[in-house]
């Protein structure tokens, strides 16, 4: 219940992460300013940031932080035409120019050879090789005669020493250029790109965090903007939904997937207009059971993502319905002895009279055992109990295991005759005396030994072996019974999980008390298939000399 | 003397009902197999069966399914006597066809020998057919 609750909390914190983050570098680098680490800065610096904040919210790309440094030369530096060009993939530049009213066309188109050329030069980028994403700003551009070019500005724009773009600035004005506009130019920009590296190599390194936590999460975790793109996704989201054919499911995959449940375009609507977390909850689906959270992310009051967590609740499911099961069983098997108990007595009551002597001794008697039975089932539960808790305790004394198996035999031959069943053992004489609980371990025998003579057909054999194996003992149950499926073996021990004859009476706690028993005394239990049919169960105890 | 088959494995349980039925004035088999009841009903034609749900072999529900599709047998009055109130368990018996559902615990032998004398017309009182359903 803590985990199921703890988790969203876990969630809405890694997904508010990123968006936080930006806004926390911001008031960071911001201070750092005003502490006035770099003094001799230009004080562009702090209301560059400032624009940043407010312009671009979560953005990082180089170009819309260049948008903003743009504007805001547009009332420090004298120009026509102010143009960046930079290099954003390896197929694509984008050129974007400011443009005065009344400036020339010839004279933006002239900027753009200067600065294509230089790219070209210096980057060794020639832009027209690539794809030009272009834009113009300001105008309207006049179509009369061009303007002359009267001053001409021109910085590259360095990231990490390597230049990924230039930014230019052209007037028809001569000698306005001079050698402090040039350094307040080459300063703001230099410092500009600084603090925009630092920014992306921090997001950068959060991200990758926060995509280590979101990849290794069990649960699905996705996360789509209004547009249901998706943005964020992690491999689980493929393997819960059983998508595996798709390399990565975009929304209308996963929407799809649920399509038979309920709309998930509708509640990620509702999430996005309501700003409102919801609970999808008890999501059936190809034998699975799945649980659905939609967590708003909010920037500034408006939801500007919906992060979509999906539990998978198959195996929760599942072992609910074992419990379930379970008690159902224990109810059942308390029953069984008490209804014997009080119906005979009930009998023997209403009829004294006709009832003979010989009879109520027959029914006293039977009274006897189910009082023993329901004695050894509850006992059973508790030790089952103890076992699940690790509160089972081994007391030990000296004792011969070949004497555990004679005695088992000795106890079972009765009812394995009955069924004419061959009950023998297969004892190595070489074993000595060593430390052990013997009655638990005659327990551990008494189980198995009942179970192979309850599961073996009449004309079976049964074999019980012990074998020296240095500083272990093992010991061997075998029969001609059916055996045990690949499929159950594993799941044998279990405390919810019974063999496959459900129809049999008891708890079914048999193996379970006898794993819980050998592990008390450091061992192991296992099961193996006997040849040519049936099952062989072995345990494996380290022998105790003190 | 009208025949009462009990298909019940437990045979403690078995020697109480057939004790208080006998003394009413039944006879009273035991079949402890599920395998084998409906063979049993063939070869017996007990006038009532008492089945138990939980049986080796096979389980009292795929037996009255069986009996109750079975031209020859679906007249045999069934009344299921267990320890298993499931409801889904107690809604599907009913409608296969059985008379009644009865839970062991919940009942004493006089109780269910006033039951088969009911189902089976010996009586003029009119018995309040109660279905008890387990809380799970």
């Amino acid at each position: 219940m803590l985990k199921s609750l703890s988790l969203p909390i876990i969630i809405v914190g890694v997904l508010s992460l990123a968006g936080f983050l930006f806004f926390f570098l911001q008031k960071v680098l911001k201070l750092r300013k005003l502490k006035g680490l770099s003094p001799e800065s230009p004080s562009l610096n702090v209301e560059f940031l400032d624009l940043v904040i407010e312009k671009i919210g979560e953005s990082l790309e180089l170009s819309r932080v260049l948008d903003v440094v743009l504007k805001k030369f547009e009332t420090k530096v004298l120009y026509s035409v102010a143009s960046y060009v930079i290099k954003v993939s390896d197929k694509k530049v984008i050129f974007k120019s400011l443009v005065r009213p009344q400036v020339s066309k010839q004279l933006l188109a002239e900027a753009k050879t200067r600065l294509f050329s230089e790219m070209e030069k210096t980057a060794n980028v020639p832009p027209f090789s690539y794809e030009v994403e272009e834009d113009v700003i300001g105008g309207p551009l006049s179509e009369g005669k061009p303007d002359p070019i009267g001053s001409y500005l021109l910085f590259p724009l360095y990231r990490k020493q390597e230049i990924v773009g230039c930014i230019s600035f052209i007037t028809n004005q001569k000698g306005v250029y001079g050698d402090s506009a040039k350094t307040y130019v080459s300063m703001a920009l230099t410092e500009m790109m600084a603090i925009y590296d630092r920014l992306v190599d921090l997001v950068d390194r959060e991200t990758e965090k926060f995509e280590g936590i979101v990849n290794n999460m069990r649960e699905g975790v996705l996360v789509v903007d209004k547009n249901l793109q998706v943005l964020v996704e992690n491999p689980a989201v493929t393997k819960i939904v059983g998508l595996s054919n798709l390399v990565s499911p975009n929304f209308l995959d996963l929407a799809d997937y649920f399509s038979s449940s309920f709309s998930l375009e509708n509640e990620v609507a509702q999430v996005f207009n309501s700003g409102m977390p919801k609970k999808v909850s008890e999501v059936e689906k190809d034998g699975k059971s799945f649980e659905l959270l939609l967590l708003p992310i909010i920037n500034n009051t408006v939801v500007i993502r919906v992060g979509i967590i999906i539990y998978d609740q198959t195996e929760e499911k599942e072992l609910e319905k074992l419990r379930r099961e379970f008690s159902a069983m224990v109810i059942h098997e308390l029953r069984s002895p008490l209804s014997v108990i009080r119906g005979t007595a009930e009998v023997i009551l209403s009829h004294e009279d006709e009832v003979s002597a010989e009879d109520k001794h027959k029914f006293l008697d039977q009274i006897r055992l189910s009082s023993i039975a329901l004695l050894d089932k509850v006992g059973e539960l508790l030790d089952a109990a103890k076992i699940e808790e690790k509160k089972i305790e081994v007391f030990r004394n000296f004792a011969d295991i070949n004497d555990l198996l004679r005695q088992t035999k000795e106890f079972f031959s009765n009812l394995a005759a009955q069924k004419n069943v061959t009950l023998s053992v297969d004892l190595d004489e070489s074993l000595i005396q060593f430390y052990i609980d013997s009655k638990k371990i005659l327990q551990v025998l008494n189980n198995l030994v009942s179970n192979a003579v309850k599961f073996t057909p009449e004309g079976g054999e049964i074999v019980l072996k012990s074998s020296n194996k240095g500083e272990l003992v093992e010991v061997s149950v075998t029969d001609t019974g059916e055996g045990v499926s690949d499929e159950l073996k594993p799941k044998l021990f279990d405390k919810y999980v019974r063999g496959k004859n459900t129809n049999e009476h008891g708890t079914g706690l048999g193996l379970v008390i006898a794993k819980g028993i050998v592990e008390a005394h450091n061992g192991k239990i296992w099961i193996e298939d006997n040849q040519p049919k049936g099952a062989k169960f072995i345990f494996s105890i380290p022998k105790q000399n003190g | 003397m009208k025949k009462i088959m009990i298909v019940e494995d437990d045979l403690a349980l078995y020697n109480v009902y057939s004790m208080e039925l006998k003394i009413k004035g039944y006879e009273v088999v035991n079949v402890p197999d599920g395998l084998a009841a409906i063979e049993a009903f063939r070869t017996q034609r007990p006038d009532l069966v008492l089945l138990d749900l939980m049986l080796p072999g096979r389980n009292g529900m795929q037996i009255l399914e069986e009996l109750k599709s079975d031209e020859e047998l679906m007249a045999t009055k069934v009344v299921m006597l267990t320890n298993y109130g499931d409801d889904n368990n107690v809604t599907k018996a009913l409608r296969l066809g059985a008379e009644d559902y009865m839970l062991k615990y919940n009942i004493v032998p006089s109780e269910l020998s006033e039951k088969v004398a009911h189902y089976l017309g010996d009586t003029s009182s009119s018995i309040v057919n109660i279905i008890e359903n387990e809380d799970a």
